[in-house]
Order: C-alpha cells, then structure tokens, then sequence
C-alpha cells in the first residue's frame, strides 16, 4: 500500500539551450466552471522529438491536445506552434498539422473516398499519390463508409488525413485506445514509419504506455492539468528505480532515501521508488540500520507512472 | 469554396429529398382523391388540372413550414453531434469560409419551396393559357397577403432554426425549438388580436397589431439569421 510520498519528484523541465520548440505552450490554463482541467501548462516539445503525454482520465490531456489543435479556446495562457500563436494564426498552422483524434471525426455519411477527395481540395499541400500509397498501404476499401469502418480501419483512416498533406508536426490524440492488439501495433508501425520518412515532431497520448515506451524519446507526465514530469524516456527509465528492502523490523518504517516518489510496504518487504539518483538511494538504503538487504528492480514506464501518481495522490492524503 | 457548398448540400440532402419528394407527389395526391370523389372522367379536365396544381402549390408552400426549420437546424447542429465540425476545424479553412458555405446554402434552401411552388403555377397558368384576365389585371392584395404571411413565417422559422442550430448540438432539438417557438409566438398573436378585435373592438389596433407582428416577424427572422452567423463565427470550439 501507498504510504508517503517524497516532495513531487521533478518539475517540468525545459529543453536545453537552443533547442527550435515545435510546439510550446506558455502558462495554459482552461477552467470548466469551477473545474480547472488545465492549470499553468508549460510545455515545450523539441522540434523532431517524438513526445508522449500520459496521465490518468480527466488529468487535461484531451483539453490541452484540443487547445494545442485550436479546437478550444484557452481560459489563459498562449500556445506557440512554430513560433506562431494558435489564437491568430489557426488556419496557417492547421497546414502544418496532422491530427489524429481518439476516433474518426470525419464525415460519417461520406464514403474512404469521398474524404479523401474532400481533405485534398481543402489541404493545398495534399499529396495524392502518397494518400494513394497510403490508402492501399492500409488495406482500407474506397467505397466503404465511414461509419461502416471498424475501430482500426477508423484510426488508420484518420493517420491517412493526418499525414497526406505531408505536416511537420503530427498530434495524435489516444489513437490506439479501444484496438485490439495487433490493429495497435498495426497502427504504430504506420506512426513509426511516417516519422522514419521525414522529421516530424510527434505529440501523443495514450493509456497504452508500452506503445509510448517503444515510441517517445520524451515523456510528460500530466496530474491534474499540471505538468509533474517531463524527461527524455531513457533518461526517465534510468534514473528512476524500484528497491524492495527487507526490514529487520517490520514494526518500524524507515527514513525514505532522497528523491523517493513512492513507498509500499507489506509485512517485511519495504519497496521504494526513487526518481533521481539511484546510486546515492541504494547507498542511503544500505546505510540504513533498519534494513537488512536492499535489491534493485528495473520497472517500466507504466510502473513509473503509476508510482509518480500514487505517490502524488498519497501526498495529497496526507496535506491537511 | 465549391468542396464545402458541395458538402453541405449533401449534409442537407434529406431533408432537400423530403422536400422534392413532396412536390412531386402532391399533385397526384390532389388529383387522385378529387377523382376519387367526382370519377376519373370528370376530374380529367384542364379546370380540374389548374386547380390541382394551384391546390398543391399552396399545399406545398405549407408543408414547406415544417421543413423549411430543419435546414435551419441541420446547419450546424449536425456537424457538431457528428463531430465532423472537429475534422473540418483541423483543415486548413478559415472558419468564416466554413460559415459562408453554409449561409449560400441556406439561402438556396430558403429559396427552394418557393421556385418548386412557382414551377406548379407555372403549370397551372400553362394550361390554363397566359394573358388570362388575372395575368392582365394583376395580383390583389387580398391575393399575395397569405403568401406575405407565408413568407414572413418561413423566414422566422427559419432564422430562430438557425440561431438554435449554432448554440446546440441537436438538429431535432434546433428545428423542433423553433417549431415551437413560432407555434407559440401565433397562438400568442392570434389571441391578442382576437381580444382586440372582439373585446375591445378596435380594427385600427388590429391593424396597427398587424403591422407590429409584421415587423416583428421580420426581427426575428432576420435577426436570428444574423445572431447564429456571429455566433457561428465566433465559436472556436466546433
């Protein structure tokens, strides 16, 4: 069970020095009534970066993907896409974008190729032989409807609209939520291979973090419209790690080691999270007298996540 | 420009079809039950022939009051429960192009059962011969007031379907809303101006009542043309 909570473990750093942001948004906030669904995002994503944004249901993503898109007005705050602003400059910027919702948002009474036909009259960049490519790439049939299309055909569709016009920055919104297995891998070799063929800066959220594991090489990590985490994926993955301790007395709790994010403990075995330096944690844990042996576990990033959020939640808890 | 009027003309096809399929089939509806009633060979002349085509002219111009919301609130309405409004959002097009399309469409729409009910007449007076006295003397007044009235409904209807249609994401909550709200705004009238002809007798305040409601029914349905637009326009969020 979850038990404390260190400080919050890192806080949104920014790109390094000089980096060209793709995307950047600037103290965004987006208020629901009393409800803040956002609050003070900033977030910058490095152009050519793969980025994946994760968070629990209702921590923003959808609204701050959806401000980003200029599909919903912020509250405050500015969202800079190229330098540009999203508020003045939405239908330049829309022909730079690629955007892939959670399901296909496209005409459902009008036929594959209808709106193909449809998007390439409204996109002056479209690409009719790569949408040709594409369209029998994805083995999706012309004269099908679109309401008729399943799940996977749907979210391949939409990867097709989003990337025919050629975009340098492609959004993509849970693409995969609801696919079976192998339509997901389906549909990530086709991101992976849009990104292989030309640099694009890549924006995505999912619930699937195995999928962002493969694909991002940053992750943001969004609770409760605040950015908590955002480091490059390997960097995150090496420096934060799991120790399970066992405890001479399971009586006593003892002191958690710099930088921890998560502790549970159960009976004997005493397991904590730390995001930072793993090195000087694994020294602290076997400092300590309390404890009789110290083993270190390599987790993923879906256990990162849940640990960062337990954790926060904990502290939460345990604020009066 | 012609990509988004080709759309919404396919996003209003149902109930363009509804509209067509009543033209075409009211003239066989008339002259089929006056047969019914006088027999096939003397409801076979041309007297009978003009009066089932003016008959369903008229016929046509009324049912249109039913049809005539809903290309109102199918506008925007539609888009946004489809969430296609979203798709369109994420093209390159500027949202007043967006509104523009839809705003000729309408027009055109707005125009339609007044051109199929204009072709039936034209039949009507074909067969009866133009240069006829009423050709020659021109309208009454008493003539073109009900289509007057007809007009001004339409466009009332119409406007207050289309301002709904932008705040509301239900083309059947955005055309019956309107529905009712005109029903209400007639019985209303009507009412008010029975009790000022007959309670208090005046025919110069019915008149002037008339006037008022003549206007007023111009206010609404323009203004609530011009309302949905701007406020179409304004949206960001589709």
């Amino acid at each position: 069970m979850t038990s404390l909570a260190a400080p919050t473990p890192a806080t949104a750093a920014s790109p390094p020095a000089g980096t060209d942001a793709a995307i950047q948004t600037i103290g965004l906030v987006k208020r629901f009534g009393a409800r803040t669904a956002v609050d003070g995002l900033d977030l910058t994503i490095a152009r050519g970066s793969t980025y994946g944004l994760i968070g629990l249901n209702g921590a923003g993503k959808s609204t701050a993907i959806r401000m980003m898109m200029g599909l919903l007005a912020p509250t405050s705050g500015r969202i800079l896409i190229d330098s540009l602003a999203m508020s003045a400059e939405r239908t330049t910027l829309m022909g730079r974008i690629g955007y892939v919702p959670d399901r296909p948002t496209a005409y459902p009474w009008m036929r594959v190729s209808e709106v193909i036909a449809f998007s390439s009259a409204l996109r002056p960049t479209w690409d009719d032989a790569r949408a040709a490519s594409m369209l029998s790439g994805y083995q999706l049939d012309p004269r099908q409807r679109i309401r008729k299309l399943s799940k996977g055909q749907g979210a391949k569709l939409s990867l097709l609209l989003a990337l025919a016009h050629d975009p340098s920055i492609l959004i993509l919104d849970e693409p995969t939520d609801g696919l079976d297995p192998i339509a997901r891998d389906d549909f990530l070799e086709h991101v992976l291979s849009s990104v292989c063929d030309k640099p694009r800066t890549v924006l995505m959220s999912s619930h699937n973090l195995g999928d962002l594991q493969r694909i991002a090489d940053t992750i943001g990590i969004l609770d409760a419209g605040k950015l908590v985490v955002q480091k490059p994926t390997d960097e995150l993955l090496a420096t934060t790690k799991r120790f399970v301790a066992v405890l001479a007395d399971p009586g006593k709790s003892p002191a958690a080691p710099p930088g921890t994010i998560c502790t549970r403990k159960q009976g004997r075995e005493w397991t904590v999270t730390v995001l930072g330096s793993p090195e000087s944690a694994l020294a602290a844990l076997r400092a300590e007298p309390g404890i009789t042996q110290v083993e270190l576990v390599d987790i993923t990033l879906e256990d990162i996540f849940k640990d960062i959020i337990r954790g926060r939640q904990a502290q939460q808890e345990i604020l009066p | 420009m012609m990509t988004l009027l080709i759309k919404d003309w396919r996003l209003q096809s149902p109930a363009t079809l509804c509209l067509g399929l009543i033209y075409v089939l009211l003239p066989f509806i008339v002259f089929t039950s006056h047969a019914a009633e006088e027999g096939m060979q003397r409801a076979l002349t041309s007297d009978t022939l003009i009066g089932v085509f003016f008959i369903s002219a008229g016929a046509g111009m009324g049912i249109s009051l039913l049809i005539v919301p809903a290309f109102g609130g199918i506008s925007f309405a539609r888009e946004r429960r489809d969430r296609s409004a979203e798709f369109l959002a994420s093209l390159a097009v500027s949202r007043a192009r967006v509104v523009g399309s839809k705003v000729i469409v309408a027009a055109v729409l707005f125009v339609l059962p007044w051109l199929l009910s204009g072709v039936l007449l034209l039949i009507a007076w074909a067969i009866q011969g133009f240069g006829t006295e009423w050709m020659q003397s021109g309208p009454r007044y008493d003539d073109i007031e009900p289509f007057k009235w007809l007009l001004l409904i339409q466009m009332m209807l119409f406007g207050i379907a289309w301002l709904f249609s932008s705040i509301v994401r239900s083309e059947t909550i955005a055309t019956a809303g309107a529905i009712f709200t005109v029903v209400l705004l007639c019985l209303g009238y009507a009412l008010y101006r029975n009790r000022l002809e007959r309670v208090v007798g005046s025919f110069s305040a019915a008149e002037m009542a008339d006037f008022v409601a003549t206007i007023g029914t111009l206010i609404l349905g323009i203004g609530g043309f011009i309302s949905g637009t701007i406020i179409a326009l304004k949206r960001i969020s589709p």
